[in-house]
């Protein structure tokens, strides 16, 4: 039975151990949030690590939050009231606002509320047990203490009001917490919609960060830029010379001016082939190649032709920087491993060009390979 | 990763000779009667648009920039099968593209714009994917041009024998 004088008579040491009870029973509440955490929701075991460091963030943050609390509330009668009336009131809604205040919005998906309901009675009792243990009463049934507390509460018309004040204030806080809540859920689903790993490691990784904007657009964005940049970097180790350059722009600068290069490199060696292959053409129209002495050489023909070829071969090597010197250096090194592949073709070319005519007029331009690479085997297939 | 990009040289290499010969064939016959300028630039062209498709193939067609490469192809040689100018867009399609530029360049107009006019199909892309694409397409290329230059040096040295 509580009674006016008992509750008066508190003075603030009493409060303050309240608060370390109430944080301890909040501890201990974390843990059992924890368990259940783990045995309710095995799909999503990743959240584990996120509830712990919120964990952490929000122990740190609570006692400062319930000293609020407290002195928002001087008595100590009314101190023992809210969290009572509240799950009178709305027994969900209340375990609900005990879990916001504990868990920072993390775990206030509506199933696991829904499951936290059955174990109100006994946390509350904790509650009320504590309480009671520290104003020196003597342990009785829960249940009870607070049907007989409600009605001395109401008993009070002050008191009441105050507290029909606290309880909307902690319904509103509720509402908040449910919307932050759904948010979260859609964003989940979507993330699970797409379902692939890394995604879901994305969200984690964008998420766990501290004293950024959580809306979904800035989540969305801070992906986005992450995506990006792990693309640059993959791109930096394609490109070379790129790894010097730091600065997204000197990148993209480097990035494009290696397409170019290649792009214009490919233009430059289709006029290659095209300039050579003519020579092929006429070599298939008369008997060999041999029969163009007055043939200019590729450059000289490439430039009597068409000056604009030179001045781009000209400029090709004027602007190639060093890292084209390089590519180059390397094309020359792997040519000749490559006319090995290119001739290991050869092979098949000719058996696909077997019903072409003028398979007769190729066959001295193979043989001068199958010369130089006898080791390919490639006699039977001319025989 | 160095075995996807030898079977990749393997058939790029399969394809552009193919396509070589078959620009070699003789139904061309008729252009040693042209300027010889001439016909060398229109086999250029032939050839380097034979290098990208096959390339384009011989990446496969998941992703992007080689479905962009090889409908942008197709759509080239319908027009030259109608016997129509290369150069002539119709009328519809002049619109359409023309807002796609106006929304592309209306987008961003620095680098990543530059980046999208160089990657097939960049246009329609958003920044992660464009990226992501120019990855795979830079990596082709430089097995395009090792080929090519490969090619390239087999033919003039042999044929100079």
């Amino acid at each position: 039975m509580l009674s006016r004088e008992h509750t008066t008579c508190m003075d603030m040491m009493s409060v303050l151990e309240r608060q370390a009870a109430r944080f301890k029973w909040l501890q201990q509440q974390q843990q059992q949030l924890q368990l259940k955490d783990a045995t309710h929701l095995p799909i999503m075991p990743h959240f584990q690590g996120i509830f712990s460091q919120l964990e952490t963030g929000s122990m740190t943050t609570l006692p400062q939050h319930g000293g609020n609390h407290h002195l928002l509330l001087p008595s100590g009668f009314e101190f023992l009231a809210p969290p009572d009336q509240v799950v009178s009131h709305h027994p969900s809604l209340g375990i609900d606002h005990c879990l916001s205040r504990t868990s920072s919005c993390h775990m206030t998906a509506a199933p696991a509320s829904a499951r936290a309901a059955p174990e109100e009675g006994e946390e509350d009792a904790v509650v009320v047990m504590m309480a009671e243990g520290n104003g020196g009463r003597g342990l009785a049934d829960g249940s009870n203490k607070r049907k007989t507390e409600n009605e001395e509460i109401r008993g009070k018309k002050r008191v009441k009001g105050e507290m029909e004040v606290e309880s909307s204030r902690s319904r509103s806080e509720e509402t908040n917490c449910r919307e932050d809540s759904t948010q979260e859920e859609t964003q989940k689903k979507k993330k699970k919609g797409s379902s692939s790993g890394d995604e879901k490691q994305d969200y984690i990784h964008v998420r766990a960060r501290r004293g950024q904007a959580t809306d979904s657009h800035s989540l969305a964005e801070r992906a986005r830029r992450e995506k990006i940049s792990r693309k640059m970097k993959c791109l930096q180790d394609l490109v070379p010379g790129c790894n010097k350059i730091t600065g997204r722009a000197g990148m993209l600068d480097e990035i494009i001016n290696y397409v170019q290069s290649l792009q214009r490199q490919v233009e430059f060696l289709s006029m290659k082939l095209a300039a050579v292959n003519p020579r092929l053409e006429f070599s298939s129209d008369k008997l060999s190649g041999k029969e163009f002495p007055g043939y200019p050489s590729f450059p000289t023909a490439m430039s009597s032709m068409f000056p604009g070829a030179a001045s781009l071969a000209q400029l090709q090597q004027l602007a190639a920087s060093r890292e084209m010197e390089n590519l180059t250096t390397n094309h020359s090194q792997i040519s000749s491993e490559k006319t090995q592949t290119s001739s290991a073709f050869s092979p098949e070319l000719c058996l696909d060009s077997s019903s072409f005519p003028q398979v007769q007029v190729h066959q001295p331009f193979w043989e001068a390979d199958s010369q130089s690479f006898q080791d390919m085997g490639f006699h039977r297939y001319q025989g | 990763m160095s075995a996807t990009t030898e079977q990749l040289e393997r058939n790029f290499t399969h394809r552009f000779l193919t396509s070589l010969r078959r620009i070699n064939s003789p139904d061309s016959k008729t252009t040693t009667t042209h300027a010889a300028g001439l016909v060398i630039r229109r086999r250029s062209l032939r050839i380097k648009r034979a290098a990208y498709s096959s390339m384009a193939r011989a990446a496969g067609s998941h992703r992007a920039w080689t479905r962009a490469l090889l409908s942008r192809a197709r759509s080239q040689r319908r027009r030259q099968q109608h016997d129509v100018h290369p150069n002539y867009i119709p009328p519809a399609q002049r619109r359409k593209s023309s807002v796609k530029r106006a929304a592309a360049a209306g987008r961003e107009m620095g680098r990543a714009g530059k980046l999208r006019g160089l990657v097939p199909g960049g246009s329609r892309m958003e920044m992660g994917q464009l990226l992501e694409e120019t990855a795979h397409y830079v990596q082709c290329l430089a097995v395009q041009v090792r080929v090519m230059q490969a090619v390239a040096d087999h033919f003039s040295s042999s044929s100079s024998m």
